[in-house]
């Protein structure tokens, strides 16, 4: 089993079939939405799993959902995990209420850290104090499509290298960061590698997503289309959501790649050896952690 | 409210201008940037020929033609993100743009080409592309703070929401898709290439979905598959409508594909200050008769011929009324 020298975050929810190492797979798959086999994942794990991520990153009712009662939470806290809580793209109207439940958490838990994945809610808290801001992997716009990046060493060769850059490489980037007091920013596990060596270590850190790819996502969910006469898969449909993309999903097949839909989202599993090559390039040290985004 | 219209040559100024249209935009993609960067990273959303201009001459004819109409023009950069090295090249290129060509302004998604405009250009009207996903009014007036002068709203969002939207945007101005192109999957959120293999959404229609059982029980499996099924094939004829039926035509001529039109008089009365009609790299003859169709509704709206009540019978007769609007799979928006 892979030994990483960073800090392992996980979301307590996972599954059977990630196609990581066969030993961690079994052990994850064990653990409930309550985090109750916690302690078990630790004893097996060569890495000690200090960080759990909850909420959602594309879905406003899975956020919701997702967060467990307030004094499980605190338990946690007190157990000594440090606690993330991850936030989706935000409508108008939903933003005070994220807030306000972030708040509750702070207060009730203790510190937590905020992932941001809507840059108008980055400003909304841009002097709102949380342990860590860290900016979303949906707002890093990196390219992400298996058809493309599987080609880049056989048949594409111009310019490659241009998307191994992140899209905050560029100065005036950093100054928007800056700007809404991000501390850290989240990477998928990239086909195409990731260039870190433009990055600014000292400002920001990296936190890498293993072993899913965010391909794309949807404005409305394939399930709440279930529910719909008419109109099924147009705009938000969010209000006609009964959680039927906890219980199923897709496995998309184009003779090639495999994709997963979950929900609202298409995501990519990339192997192991992905994840190993990005962290081996990363002389710089960029990334202090590693997060297992397993569906 | 505006009328904004797809542009490619100036041989199509004067036909749009005197067919309503009250703003272009087109994309600009100069020798130096495919020598530099070559095709695989593209300038804008569209491929670096399809949809774009690609020579100064054609870009000077252009601007000589929308400034004797007095038409301002747009030229978008709207790539997923830049790097520094781009950026600059960017900058450069806007600046020579706007002091030889008089071009009105830049669409923009990258928030550090934002944040680079507004401190090294001065006097140019930037719009936010729909692919920065503003669904806030904290967002707007942020980028309004950073020069912005209007946002184009994604799509995917309900009439109420734009409403919303309008009622908490109010430093701002606000474009929204009224015709023709769509996206199944939140182009903000969307890390796909149309490169090569073309839109991600139209690629996954022939694809096989297997179903999955994440967790619980799955009773009636027989049944339950049936109506997985019938779901699938409701996606698929869906994604089918948003890619414009293939690019096709109806009966009457109007290009198959999305549409809000029944939602305009809400969106007039709401104060939306402009209307898009999407689509590049369509033939003249597409953008001519879609900007009419719009045209037309606008016309009877502001004459007070066409109200909320009776809009929906004059686009549909207009338009041509369609299995696809009967079971509402090539609506922009929904209202409930």
């Amino acid at each position: 089993m892979m030994k990483f020298n960073c800090e392992i975050a996980i979301y307590p929810r996972f599954k059977k079939g990630s196609g990581f190492n066969k030993d961690f797979d079994d052990l994850i798959c064990g653990v409930t939405k309550r985090v109750k086999n916690i302690f078990e994942i630790e004893e097996k794990s060569e890495n000690m799993i200090r960080r759990l991520y909850f909420g959602s990153d594309s879905c406003i009712k899975q956020f919701y959902r997702s967060l467990p009662p307030l004094n499980e939470l605190r338990h946690l806290k007190e157990e000594g995990y440090d606690i993330t809580i991850v936030t989706p793209p935000l409508f108008e109207t939903e933003i005070k209420k994220i807030f306000d439940c972030l708040m509750k958490i702070q207060d009730k838990v203790g510190e937590i850290e905020v992932v941001i994945n809507d840059f108008g809610f980055a400003f909304y808290l841009k002097e709102k104090f949380f342990e860590k801001k860290i900016l979303g992997v949906l707002l890093n716009k990196s390219l992400r499509d298996p058809r493309i990046t599987m080609l880049f060493d056989s048949v594409i060769t111009d310019k490659k290298d241009l998307f191994s850059m992140a899209p905050f490489s560029s100065q005036y980037f950093k100054n928007v960061l800056l700007e809404f007091s991000i501390d850290g920013i989240e990477f998928d596990s990239l086909i195409q590698g990731i260039d870190t060596k433009s990055f600014w270590k000292k400002t920001f850190f990296g936190i890498i997503h293993f072993p899913y790819l965010h391909v794309t996502k949807g404005y409305s969910c394939f399930w709440a289309g279930y529910y719909k006469k008419y109109g099924k898969f147009i705009s938000d449909n969010k209000e006609f959501c009964n959680y039927d993309c906890e219980r199923f999903g897709f496995e998309i097949e184009d003779g090639k790649y495999k994709y997963k839909m979950v929900g609202n989202q298409v995501l990519f599993p990339v192997k192991e050896c992905v994840l190993k090559k990005i962290l081996d390039d990363d002389c710089e040290n960029f990334f202090k952690r590693i997060v297992f985004n397993y569906i | 409210m505006k009328i904004i219209v797809p542009i490619s040559n100036h041989q199509e100024v004067e036909m749009l201008v005197q067919n309503g249209a009250d703003e272009f935009f087109c994309g600009f993609v100069p020798e130096e940037w495919l020598n530099r960067y070559g095709g695989l990273f593209w300038l804008n959303r569209r491929g670096p020929v399809s949809g774009n201009i690609t020579d100064y001459d054609e870009l000077e004819k252009l601007c000589r033609e929308k400034d004797k109409f007095n038409i301002p023009v747009f030229i978008t950069f709207n790539a997923p993100y830049y790097t520094d090295e781009q950026i600059v090249f960017i900058v450069k290129l806007i600046k020579e743009l706007k002091e030889t060509f008089n071009i009105d302004g830049v669409i923009v998604s990258d928030l550090g080409l934002i944040e680079a405009i507004n401190s090294e250009i001065k006097n140019i009207r930037i719009h936010a592309s729909s692919l920065m996903g503003i669904k806030n009014s904290y967002f707007a007036d942020y980028l309004r703070a950073k020069g912005v002068n209007r946002v184009i709203l994604p799509r995917g969002l309900t009439v109420e929401q734009v409403l919303t939207l309008r009622k908490s945007i109010v430093k701002s101005e606000i474009e929204v898709f009224i015709l023709n192109e769509g996206c199944v999957f939140d182009e903000c959120h969307c890390n796909t290439s149309h490169k090569t293999f073309g839109a991600f959404c139209n690629y996954l229609r022939n694809k096989t979905f297997k179903l999955e059982q994440r967790s619980g029980v799955l009773e009636g499996k027989e049944n339950f598959q049936k109506k997985i099924d019938k779901l699938l094939s409701d996606y698929m004829e869906w994604v089918y409508y948003v890619n414009g039926c293939d690019n096709t035509l109806n009966e009457k001529g109007i290009p198959n594909g999305l549409c809000g039109l029944c939602y305009l008089k809400i969106f007039f009365d709401a104060g939306i200050d402009c209307v898009k009609i999407p689509g590049r790299s369509m033939s003249s003859f597409k953008k001519l008769i879609s900007l009419q169709l719009v045209k037309a509704l606008l016309d009877g709206i502001e004459q007070n011929k066409i109200n909320e009540s009776n809009i929906s019978s004059h686009a549909k007769e207009l338009r041509g009324f369609s299995e696809g609007c009967r079971k509402k799979i090539m609506c922009y928006y929904t209202y409930e």
